[in-house]
Parts: C-alpha cells; structure tokens; sequence
C-alpha cells in the first residue's frame, strides 16, 4: 500500500472514531503542532539553508493528529509544509495505528517515526532542543537516520526491573536515506551538490535505560539496511548494505541539559565509512533566557577520494547560541557557528572555503 | 523554664508542619482497591509510563490547569519537576513522536472529583481542603 492509501485509510479510521468509543477520554481527535521560521548568513559558502547574501525562506509547519477511538487503539498522524528557496513542500511526516497489547508490547503499522537516538522522532520540533536545526553529523544527510520507515513495529516499556525504566522498538520495513556526496565532484570549484534519497529495506532497533537517577537515560540504537543501487545494463543490479550503530545519552537536570550521540556507519560497498559524534550542552540563565553550545564532528573515510584528509569528507560544527523562551511553546533563537570542513557545506559558485562561519537567527513554536 | 521550652518546640513543630503541610489529596474512584501509592508509581501514572492498574484496566490520569496552584505543588513534589515548562517539554516530545497524548485537564477541583467519581480507572490530585466524600483519598508512601 503506498502513502496515499495509508492516509485514506487511517483518514476514514478516524472519522469512524467520532462514531464509536465507549469512554468519556476516548473519541476525541487531538490536534496540536509546530512551526518555525528561521534565517541564516553566512561568509562564503551554503550551509544549513544559509548563504553569503542571507537567507529568510526557512518556512516549517506541522499539524499533528492523533485519536483513541478505542481503549488499546491508537491512530497518529503528522503532515508538514516546508517552504524553503521559494518552494513549498507538504509531506506527509507519519500515519500509523498502535495497538497496545500492554504497556510492554505494542503493535504498529504504518509509516512510523525512525526510532534512532534523541532526536530522530522529534526532528522538527524545535521546541524540544537549543539549536534551531539538528547536528548534522548525525541528523544531516549522511543516511544514518531517516526520518520515517513504513513497515511494521514493535515498541514497549517497562519499569520491573529493580525500577530500572527500559524502552525498546523493533521494527522492519522500508525507509527513505537522504544522502549527498560531495566527494563525488573532486573540482572543489563550483560544487552544487543535489541531496539523494534512496529506499532501502531495514531492520532495526533502539533500546534505551533509564536508570532510576533524576534525568538520567541512555542507550543504543542500530539498523541494517539493503538498498539497490542503479540498474545494469543486464538487468542485474548491485545492492548496497547499510549498517548503522549508535549509542546516545541525555542528563536533563531541567535548568542544565546535556545530550550526546556518536553514531558509526559501514557499508559493504565500501564506498564510505563514517563517524559522526555531538555533545549538546544547554543552560537556563534565567526562567526566559538559555545559553547553549554544541561541538558536532564527523569524519567519512572515502574509497574515491584522493586526500584522506580531504575536507569533503570532514565536518567540525562549533556552535553558541542564546535564546529566548517566552514560554516552553515559543522561542527566539540566535547562534553562531563556526565550521570547519566541507561535509555538509556547498560552495556559493566561487571556491569552496573549508571554514564557514554562520549566523543563524529564528522563531520556533509548539501548540 | 523548661515547660516554657516545651511549650515553645511544640510551637515550632506545629508551625514547620503547617507551612509544609501537603496542599493536595490524591485521589481515585470508590472502586479502586489502592489505598497507598508512592510518588514514583503516581508519577508514572500521570507521565502514561504505567497505563494500567494493576488489575489490568485502564488508568485515566486528569490534571489540573497548568496556571493552578495546587498543580504546582503535585507538579514539583509528585512529578519532581521544579516547573510546567519541563513537563510541557516531556509531552511535545511524546506528541510529536507519536506516543502518547497529556493527560486531560479539568479546571476546578469539583470537575475533577466529578471525573474521577465517574471513571473507575480515574487518578486525580485535589486541594487538600476539597469535599472528597465522593471518592478515596491515597496516601502518599514513603519509596
């Protein structure tokens, strides 16, 4: 079935919701959702929607529903309007049906958020982290997480274990990768290079312990994944396999909040092999006002590539950043950036700088 | 002399215990066979970690609004969160991750002893000088 006949079905599924349920919290559709808007400048090259002329065109909007319509059967979905260098996208993000056999074991199906790390379910509420964007050595486009799987899943949590909270997921399906490889283009001259997504057939899973200690929570998460590459002309086609592994942790003392991930990339190819890590540290100087740093770092180790240490294949991203929380649903952002590397940096037309220093400035929001 | 300093450590007591006195009442249908939780366990009930009783039925937390006080005292001593804003961060992400939803809100206590007289798996926290002859009171327990 594909995303059309997904959405059909779970829209008719919700408006029958609004026909039966037998209790007084069940039968209501919930609506909330998030937006951003966001501009960013920086000295020379492209990154993060930025460039050297200033950028204002980073547009977000997301509306999120989601129905009991039965006391174990629940129905989500989220659609998202993206406006960036004038186009509008609307995608949609998630629609999926969990039946929840217990709190330990539930079923679900459909296209569902990629359980991967801290951020991978949330990863365009800005409201939930310091920055405006994502660290982009694990959350830009280096296929180690997607944004969703369509497929089937298992997730669950328990607190029997000596009140050690353990949550899991499980799930197999298809999933979409972006990727891009500047590496591709060794004319480091006018390099404008286009993101990819591919599909690959996955299996994985995320585990994740929370200790018993106030804020404390840490785990594991990892995929396989086998997607075909171009067709030949004999009508065979190679297969890439995909294996990502990560371990992440997060200290949230409310007021201070540390984050981390260090995620590792093989693939049988051959073609690339990355590490991707980020430490995100963020502090509450006052009730409406938050410091925040982030030091984010990925190396790729590339068979094409002439140079080990070609800055295609580095990316260091050295952040501040000061916002503003009117309230925990809307806030101002202001960061500053230095980057080293050209990882995820474009060239404007002219020679590819290896450092990039950015501004970025923006409003995220949350109801 | 020393009656006057018993007299005076009483007074002391009295006057700590009434500036600390609990301002709310947790409380739960008739039909519930919980008598006592423990601030872990009513927190998980009210952050949908736990969703069932014991029995195996469903558990409807209901909330206060966010700007009452008594919210503010469940929220920092039950929950362990010295503000909203932290628990507000905890449901967007469990919103907009697909998980689960917050627990409905009622406005006044009334609403929320009506609420909980009307659901067997309801859990809720009053004012502790709400009229609770309606539904049980649990007691808090030490962890």
């Amino acid at each position: 079935m594909n995303l059309k006949g997904i959405f059909t079905l779970l829209m008719l599924i919700l408006i029958l919701s609004f026909v039966n349920g037998n209790s007084q919290t069940l039968n209501k559709v919930l609506v909330h959702g998030f937006g951003a808007w966001g501009a960013g400048i920086t000295n020379g090259n492209e990154y993060l929607n930025a460039n050297e002329d200033g950028d204002f065109d980073v547009l977000r909007l997301a509306l999120n529903l989601s129905s009991n319509p039965y006391e174990n059967l629940r129905l989500n979905s989220q659609f998202e309007l993206h406006g960036e260098e004038g186009q509008t996208e609307i995608e949609i993000d998630y629609a999926f049906a969990e039946w929840a056999f217990s709190d330990a074991f539930k079923f679900r199906i459909g296209r569902v958020k990629h359980p991967f790390g801290i951020y991978s379910e949330i990863y365009d509420v800005g409201t939930v982290r310091p920055f405006f964007e994502l660290p982009q050595g694990v959350y830009g486009p280096t296929e180690m997480v997607a944004e969703g799987y369509q497929g089937i899943g298992f997730s669950g949590t328990t607190y029997q274990l000596n009140d050690w909270g353990i949550l899991y997921d499980v799930y197999t399906g298809e999933i979409n990768l972006d990727s891009d490889e500047p590496w591709e283009e060794q004319d480091t001259t006018n390099i404008m290079v286009e993101d990819e997504s591919e599909n690959a057939i996955v299996f994985g899973g995320r585990l994740t312990f929370e200790p018993g200690v106030e804020g404390l929570s840490f785990g594991f998460s990892a995929f396989y994944g086998n997607k075909e590459l171009e067709e030949n002309d004999d009508n065979t086609s190679e297969k890439k396999d995909l294996t990502i592994v990560g371990i992440h942790g997060e200290y949230n003392l409310e007021d201070l909040v540390f984050r981390g991930e260090y995620v590792m990339k093989n693939d049988n190819n051959e073609v690339e092999k990355a590490n991707s890590a980020y430490l995100e540290a963020s502090y509450r100087i006052t009730e409406n006002w938050q410091a925040a740093f982030l030091y984010d770092y990925s190396k790729s180790d590339i068979n094409d590539l002439e140079s080990e240490n070609s800055s295609l294949a580095k990316h260091t991203d050295i952040a501040i950043g000061l916002n503003h929380w009117f309230n925990q649903n809307f806030v101002l952002k202001l960061s500053y950036h230095m980057v080293d590397g050209n990882r995820f940096t474009m060239s404007d037309g002219e020679e590819l700088e290896e450092k990039t220093n950015m501004i970025s400035f923006g409003s995220q929001f949350s109801f | 002399m020393k009656k006057l300093v018993l007299i005076l450590v009483i007074l002391v007591v009295a006057f700590t215990n009434l500036l600390t006195a609990q301002e709310y009442k947790i409380i739960v249908n008739k039909s519930n066979s919980v008598s006592s939780l423990t601030s872990e366990e009513i927190s998980r009930y009210f952050l949908k970690k736990v969703t069932k009783w014991e029995d195996g039925s469903e558990v409807f937390p209901i909330d206060l609004p966010e700007s009452d006080k008594v919210r503010k005292e469940f929220t920092k001593e039950v929950l362990g969160k010295s503000s909203i804003a932290a628990i507000k961060a905890y449901w967007q992400k469990q919103i907009f991750a697909g998980r689960m939803s917050p627990p409905e809100q009622k406005s006044k206590d009334s609403e929320i002893i009506d609420f909980v007289k009307e659901n067997d798996g309801a859990i809720g926290y009053v004012s502790a000088s709400a009229s609770t002859g309606s539904v049980k009171v649990v007691k808090i327990k030490n962890d």
